[in-house]
């Protein structure tokens, strides 16, 4: 059971499904839970952070019509529906039929219902751990989220620089192959780039174990060195170091001359 | 011998834990759910369409405030921004919503709407525009006198210190503070 264009043109010209003929609101209703069990069968295989139970309990269809409406629907009124607007304006005169363009623009939409409707229904039913791995499992959510400091503090002031020497140290023992894998983690470039493989002179396999080695490195030698150390403390100082060397691996940059252009064409988050 | 025992040390909170984990489950849902083009024909931008009786006519007159939803771009996502301030020089800020429904970094602010499609706001993506650029959209909302305050602070906050003030740090981000951090990306 398909809608029909005279469907959505019924919708849109009411303010509400519940207004439109039955045999329209039934259409459309079937319309949004296929829409909403293809995006929800491929968002659940595209992530393993979700619950296990996540799509166990799938929407009526009558549901997935609600969550779709509400989604972008900022007041009741119809200028608070203006997303309808934007479904009709996608609509031209040219190839794309007005009825195919009008469902991919909801198709559209319903891929951001099901991903708010799986964060509200499954994201917190899932207990967080400091750590819980993230991304290629080489951190943790307490490495994201380690300690910080107050910088007005003296003793910071004296780590800080504790931590540049440390940092200098540690960026002296990196390999060409290492910095490179760590200025396009600073840089936000994928470790999939061709430009930077070509840099690195590996696959990206070999590039991405390097970078996770390197990471591990680091922090097992903090831990090591700071062995008496809070958890803390030690984390913070982590923090510092890493945000020295990232200075470094910049300052690396500006100087290396046959880096490929993709490190000169990013802003990246240089400090 | 305890060598950082001078360092006073915040540890990361359970809510900025909470809300990273559930940014990086959103994230991975936001990168990987997006081909699907067998089942969605190319679209192309509206012309003659947009004058068409079935369309509301764009709301050129811009006000701080509005919420506005932008006219729709060739197979992007609905795109809401919040007009902050009007300038002498016929500019406008203004700063786009998240399509996640976390904040992401210290320069996301949550704006207090359950709305999903509203739920934060992206400071960091403020941008100062010519008022003709941004008026071609609509008026979906207005955020209240209080709302828009917020947004200002927030928004002069980020500006001169890269993240939110303080009595809004609750409602932002985690820090950014690990070069792997898949929020560069």
């Amino acid at each position: 059971m398909t809608p029909e264009l005279e469907d959505w043109k019924e919708w849109k010209r009411h303010c509400a499904r519940a207004l439109c003929s039955e045999d329209a609101q039934r259409r459309l209703a079937a319309f949004a839970h296929s829409r909403f069990r293809v995006q929800l069968r491929r968002q659940i295989a595209a992530t393993s952070l979700l619950h296990a139970d996540a799509g166990r309990q799938q929407p009526t269809a009558e549901d997935a019509w609600h969550l779709f409406e509400s989604y972008a629907a900022l007041t009741t009124t119809r200028q608070g529906k203006r997303y309808k607007d934007w479904i009709f304006a996608r609509v031209s005169d040219s190839s794309t039929s007005p009825f195919d363009t009008i469902q991919s623009g909801a198709s559209l939409i319903m891929r951001s219902v099901v991903r708010a409707h799986l964060r509200t229904e499954y994201a917190h039913r899932r207990s967080v751990s400091f750590d819980q791995p993230v991304g290629d499992g080489s951190l943790t959510l307490g490495d994201l989220l380690a300690s910080t400091t107050d910088p007005a503090d003296a003793a910071t002031g004296e780590h800080d620089s504790m931590a540049k020497t440390h940092a200098a140290r540690l960026f002296s023992e990196l390999s060409h192959r290492e910095r490179v894998g760590l200025l396009a983690k600073c840089m936000g470039i994928s470790l999939a780039n061709a430009s930077v493989l070509s840099a690195a002179g590996c696959r990206k396999s070999v590039l991405s174990q390097t970078v996770r080695d390197l990471f591990t490195r680091i922090k097992e030698s903090l831990l090591r060195e700071f062995q008496e150390d809070g958890p803390d403390a030690v984390m913070a100082f982590s923090t510092m170091v890493l945000s020295g060397l990232e200075a470094c691996i910049y300052s690396w940059k500006s100087s290396e001359k046959n880096l490929p252009q993709c490190f000169h064409s990013v802003e990246g988050n240089q400090q | 011998m305890k060598k950082l025992e001078q360092l006073s040390a915040t540890p990361g909170t359970e809510q900025e834990a909470k809300r990273l984990a559930t940014w990086l489950l959103e994230w991975d849902l936001f990168r990987f759910s997006g081909t699907e083009e067998e089942e969605l024909p190319s679209a192309t931008l509206p012309v003659d369409s947009r004058q068409g009786e079935s369309v509301a006519p764009i709301d050129e007159d811009l006000a701080a405030g509005e919420i506005r939803l932008l006219v729709p771009r060739r197979d992007e996502l609905p795109l809401f921004i919040a007009v902050a301030d009007i300038e002498s020089n016929d500019q406008a800020v203004c700063v786009p919503f998240s399509p996640l429904g976390e904040p992401a970094t210290p320069d996301e602010l949550l704006t207090g709407r359950d709305t999903p499609a509203i739920r934060v706001f992206c400071l960091w993506n403020a941008r100062t525009l010519a008022r003709a650029r941004i008026s071609d959209s609509w008026i979906a909302d207005k955020l209240s006198t209080a709302e828009l305050e917020r947004l200002v602070q927030a928004l002069k906050g980020c500006q001169r210190d890269g993240h939110v003030p303080s009595h809004l740090r609750a409602d932002a981000g985690p820090p950014l503070v690990h070069p792997a951090d898949p929020r560069r990306e």
